[in-house]
Order: C-alpha cells, then structure tokens, then sequence
C-alpha cells in the first residue's frame, strides 16, 4: 500500500496519456468496457474508465481485489459461471473479465488494467500478450507521471536555495575542485566588491584571500581551506578576506565539501564579516576595564572608611549597627563587581583555559579554604569525601567553581547543618557534587536558577548576600571544561548542585 | 619605625592607608600623588617600604617601579602594589614585576597593617 501512496495518483483527475490506453484496450481486444484502476484498503479506484460507470466501488464489491491478492494477470470467460466471483456484483451487465496487474517502481503491485465485456469470451495467447503489453504501457505512463512530479520537486528546492542565496545576509561562494568560484551570492560580491562575472572562474583564494591580516603572501598550499578539497573535512577560520579595493575585513568561514558518490567535487564556503563584533568585544572590554577601576575606586575609601570608623572603640550601639549594615554591603558591592567582571572576562573569551591535570583533593582543599571564613560565620560544618583522581582543568577557574558552589551551600544553610563535597571517579569523568541541607529549590527552577541573576527565591539574595551571578559562573566554567553543571533538589530536601569534569588521560 | 610611602593620585585612598596604618602603630606614613613625586620623594626620604598605585594617569605604577628600580638609591626598596584589578582571576598579571606582593583595592583597612607586614617581611 506504501507504493501506491507513494505514486500519489489516487482521486487525481483524468490524463489523456491513461485515457488513450483503454480506449485502445477495448478496439484492441474488441471489449465494450477497460479501466485503469488502483486498490486500496476500503476501495478500486478507476484513473481511467471506458464503459465503466462510477469512479470507485467497495474493494469487497470489484474484481481487483483478486488480481491483487495473487499479483498476477486472470482470465474470466464467464463470471456467472464462476462461483469464485458471486460476490462481485457491481457490474451487473459484465460476463466477461480479464486484467493484468500494475507494477509500481519496486515492483510492487499497485492496481490493474482490466477489461469487461457483456459477452462470455476468452482471450487467445495473442490477446494475453496484448493485454499485457498495454499494462506495460500503463506503467511506463506511471513512471512518466513520477519522473514528471520529481523534476517540478527539484525544480522548486532548485527555486528555495537560489532564493536563500540571494536573500541571505552571509556571503555564500562556491568552489569546483580546483578552487575555481563556481558561484557567488549577492552577499559576497557585494562585500567583496566584484561583480559576479569577475569572480567566476577565478581561484578563490588568489582572489580574496592571497594575503595574511600583516599584507604577507599567503600560499595557496598553505590554505587551511584547501584541506576541503582535498581531505573532504570541514573548515571554520577566523581569519581575514581582501576586497577588490585592496582593503581587507574579519570574518568568520566555515567551508565545507560538495561529494558525489564519495568524491568531492567542490565546495562552499559561508562568511561574514566580523568587523563589528570584534569592535563590541573590545567596547566590552574597555567598559568592563573602566567599571573595574572607575567603580572600584570609591568603592574603596567608602569600604576602607567604614572599616576604620568599625574598628573605632567606644561607638554608640546605633551607630556601631549602621557602621556594619555599610560595611557588609560595600562588600557585597565588591562581589558583584567581581563577578560581573569575572562572567563578563569568561564570556568574552580573552582570558583562555590553562588546562592540566591536577590532583582532584587539592582543588578541593583550595576552595575549601576559601569558603572556610564563610562557613564559621554561618555556623555552617564543611566536610569533605574525596576519592583520588587526577583531571585535566584549568585549576584556578575549578577552584572558582567549587568556592562558588561551596559559599552558595552555606549561604543557603540553616545554622549547625553541614555542607558535603563529593568528588568521585565515574568511567572518563571525574564528578563533583556539593550537598546542602538548605530550603532545596523547586524542579521548575532547576534550568534559570544558572541564568544571571536568577535566585530559587528573589528574597533570597538580600538575606544571603548573593550575587546572583555565582551559579552563572559555575555554569561557564563546567561549559568551557566540555562539561556540564546541574541540580538534584526538591523544597524541604537541600541541593545537590554537581559537575563532571574529563579525567586526566595518565590516570586511565 | 617603620616609614611607609604611599603613592596613590586618590587623596581619600592615601588618607585611608595612613589612618589604617598609623592607627595600627609602628608606622609612619608618607605620601606622593603621582609617580614622579613618589620617586623622587623615595629618594630623598628612603622609606622601608613603598605602597604604590598601579593604576595612576601620566606615569603609572608600572613606569614608577621601573624608575626606582634604575636608581641605585631606590633600587632595593621593597615594593607592595595596590591594584584596583580589572578582574579577580589577575592572579599573575603582576606577578613578573619585581615586587613584594599585592594588595587588592578594596582593602581591609583593620588587615592592611599585617598584609603589609607579611609581605615586606616585618611580621612579627
């Protein structure tokens, strides 16, 4: 049934090219009635019809459905003759019936060219052959309709992607196997100043991308681009591109191969100019560079102020309250601050990982050391289970994460509970897990609670002195490591935040 | 005694250091506003240590230390920077400079006194 709903022929209107072939089976066969019909499930469906009055009839009621079942051709001379057929009643007025099944491309049987006569007859040898022949041309009109159906397919997804050349906003160029350019996109000729005319046929990397960014030749070997064409892998670069001016821009490419049967015969490469995203990432850079100094500066005489004035003896208890109420938040204004800066520098990719391996206790035993002072302040007992594993992390940023973990455990941590590390092998992965006995967090926040920001409860962040910023931070770190951070909590059941890191490849 | 100079361009920063360490006893506290009176200032005075502003305009800290470091009279001073750092993972940016240590901005004013001990090798 598959095949014949992959002809997609049924209920469709009449065609001449079918119509000619039963006309011809009924002068040929000297027969008063022939149809082309197809079967499915509940009904015979006729594409073509002479002599034969409705469209379709009930599978149960035709004869298809035995030319069908046995997939090939029969022969009735006389139907009331037949006790096989009694059941067929819808042609009152045929005695005589014969068909010959259809293939489709599988060869599977998808329907019948049958004639009817109100005459008991038979057919001769001859006759048969006929038969089958004009089945023959039955399917070969069938295969027409197909090829027919298949090239306006190709011929529309023709019409998309030319459509999406020329509507895309990145510069599409295309390569034979040569590295001649085969075409361009308005995209590309527009950003690189020739017209397409120009650039066709040319070697593409002569043409717009000859020099390295200091003006030096770039040989054409050397073109990390041609180990497309030659190794069949894909290419992303960051690198520069020359217009037709001499001026040259950033961009960002991905080339990739164009194989037929396993041979590659060309390839495309997709770019865009990255000039403006360089120029934001060093805004950003010299803004979070600014912010660093500008805001820390007062920061520090107003922190250093009130540390002087709370180290005064003799306050007024008022006063002495209000000194500290300013000192705790200047000191949150500083986490903020760092963590702003810390998101920002990791986000931005200027500061790259310095990945090696290191001994997992001593990672923990750092930041265990720096969450310490926030664990005796909140009455909060650290413990630590750590089995020996070597990973392969930048330490300074793992011990980040930990701390993070570490003092977002304890800030949320009622007073005389404890917080557990856990650091455990798991096959290629080194898993850490920090568990607190804190409010826990509800499911639906198990994804946002490591957007910035985000706190499992807004009130939260004021009575714990967050910064919102800690788990985006760890969320980072474990990204940039190949890994990932999650959470394991319900309300009333504490957290457990974790994270896998890749182990060490000597520790294997 | 221990003599301190301070070269900061912030006057409340120079004030806060000399209150913090002055309060704490055993210092006294000298100020320069910017590089060229802190060298100077080093060496006419010769203080036992020098805390000094990275992040100061004209002349900045690093251009003050290698000053002192060329003259003979300033050379073997102990050096602790006072870094606004621009992000906290800096660990090391500084740590090439022939210097005693960091401190970071904001500081501690109460730790101050020790941190500096620490660090120029005066801590009892």
């Amino acid at each position: 049934m598959a095949a014949l709903y992959e002809l997609a022929i049924l209920d469709t209107p009449p065609e001449e090219r079918f119509d000619r072939v039963t006309r011809l089976a009924t002068r040929m066969l000297g027969v008063a009635s022939a149809c082309i019909t197809f079967v499915d499930a509940e009904r015979e469906w006729h594409k073509s019809r002479v002599g034969v009055g409705a469209a379709e009839r009930p599978r149960s009621d035709g004869m298809c459905q035995y030319v069908i079942g046995s997939r090939s051709a029969l022969v009735v001379p006389d139907l009331r003759a037949d006790p096989r057929f009694a059941s067929c009643v819808a042609d009152e007025n045929a005695r005589f019936f014969a068909a010959e099944v259809l293939h489709a491309r599988g060869g599977e049987v998808v329907g019948a060219l049958c004639v009817l006569d109100p005459q008991p007859r038979d057919l001769g040898l001859d006759e048969r052959a006929d038969l089958r022949a004009l089945a023959g041309i039955v399917e070969t009109e069938l295969r027409a309709v197909e090829l027919a159906r298949a090239l306006t397919a190709k011929r529309d997804s023709e019409q998309i992607v030319q459509t999406i050349l020329e509507a895309s906003v990145t510069e599409v160029v295309g390569f034979d196997a040569e590295g001649r350019i085969t075409f361009a996109n308005p995209a590309a000729t527009h950003t690189l100043g020739w017209s397409l005319e120009e650039m066709v046929g040319q070697i593409g990397h002569d043409l717009f991308h000859h020099s390295h960014p200091d003006g030096s030749h770039y040989p054409r070997d050397e073109c990390p681009m041609s180990r497309v064409l030659r190794g069949g892998e894909v290419v992303h670069l960051d690198d520069v591109f020359w217009r037709r001016d001499g001026s040259s821009f950033p961009v960002e490419s991905l080339t990739a191969p164009l194989e037929r049967d396993g041979e590659i015969f060309g390839a495309v490469t997709t770019f865009h100019d990255i000039r403006d995203r360089r120029e934001i990432d060093k805004l950003k850079d010299e803004f979070a560079s600014v912010m660093g100094h500008e805001l820390r500066t007062p920061l520090t005489s107003i922190r250093a102020s009130l540390g002087l004035l709370a180290g005064t003896d003799g306050l007024p208890p008022e006063a002495a309250r209000l000194v500290s109420t300013g000192l705790a938040n200047s000191d949150r204004l500083e986490r903020i601050l760092n963590d702003i800066l810390d998101l920002e520098r990791l986000e931005s990719g200027v500061a790259p990982l310095h990945v090696r391996a290191h001994e997992v206790s001593a990672l923990v035993a750092e930041a265990a050391a720096l969450a310490e002072a926030s664990a005796v302040a909140a009455g909060v007992e650290l413990r630590t289970t750590v089995r020996p594993a070597t990973v392969a992390a930048d330490t300074e940023r793992i011990v980040q994460a930990l701390t993070n973990l570490l003092v977002n455990a304890i800030e949320h941590s009622p007073r005389g509970e404890a917080v557990t590390v856990f650091v455990v092998p798991d096959g290629e992965r080194v898993l850490f897990s920090v568990a607190d006995r804190g409010p826990g967090i509800p499911h639906k926040l198990h994804t946002s609670i490591f957007e910035r920001f985000t706190q499992a409860d807004p009130s939260d962040s004021r009575e714990h002195g967050g910064t919102g910023l800690g788990l985006a931070i760890v969320r980072r770190i474990a990204e940039d490591h190949g890994g990932r951070v999650w959470v394991d909590s319900s309300p009333g059941e504490g957290a457990t935040f974790a994270f896998a890191l890749p182990r060490a490849r000597e520790n294997r | 005694m221990t003599r301190v100079l301070v070269i900061d361009d912030d006057d409340d920063v120079r004030m806060l250091v000399r209150l913090s360490l002055e309060r704490a006893g055993g210092k006294i506290v000298l100020e320069a506003a910017n590089g060229p009176e802190g060298v100077e200032r080093a060496a006419a005075d010769a203080p036992d240590a020098i805390l000094l502003d990275v992040m100061m305009p004209g002349m900045d800290g690093r251009a003050t230390l290698e000053q002192l470091r060329a003259r003979p009279e300033t050379a073997a001073i102990p050096v602790v920077l006072l870094t606004a750092k621009v992000h906290p993972s800096d660990h090391g940016r500084f740590s090439e400079l022939p210097v005693q240590g960091t401190i970071a901005k904001p500081f501690d004013p109460l730790e101050l006194p020790r941190r500096l001990d620490d660090l120029i090798g005066r801590g009892g």
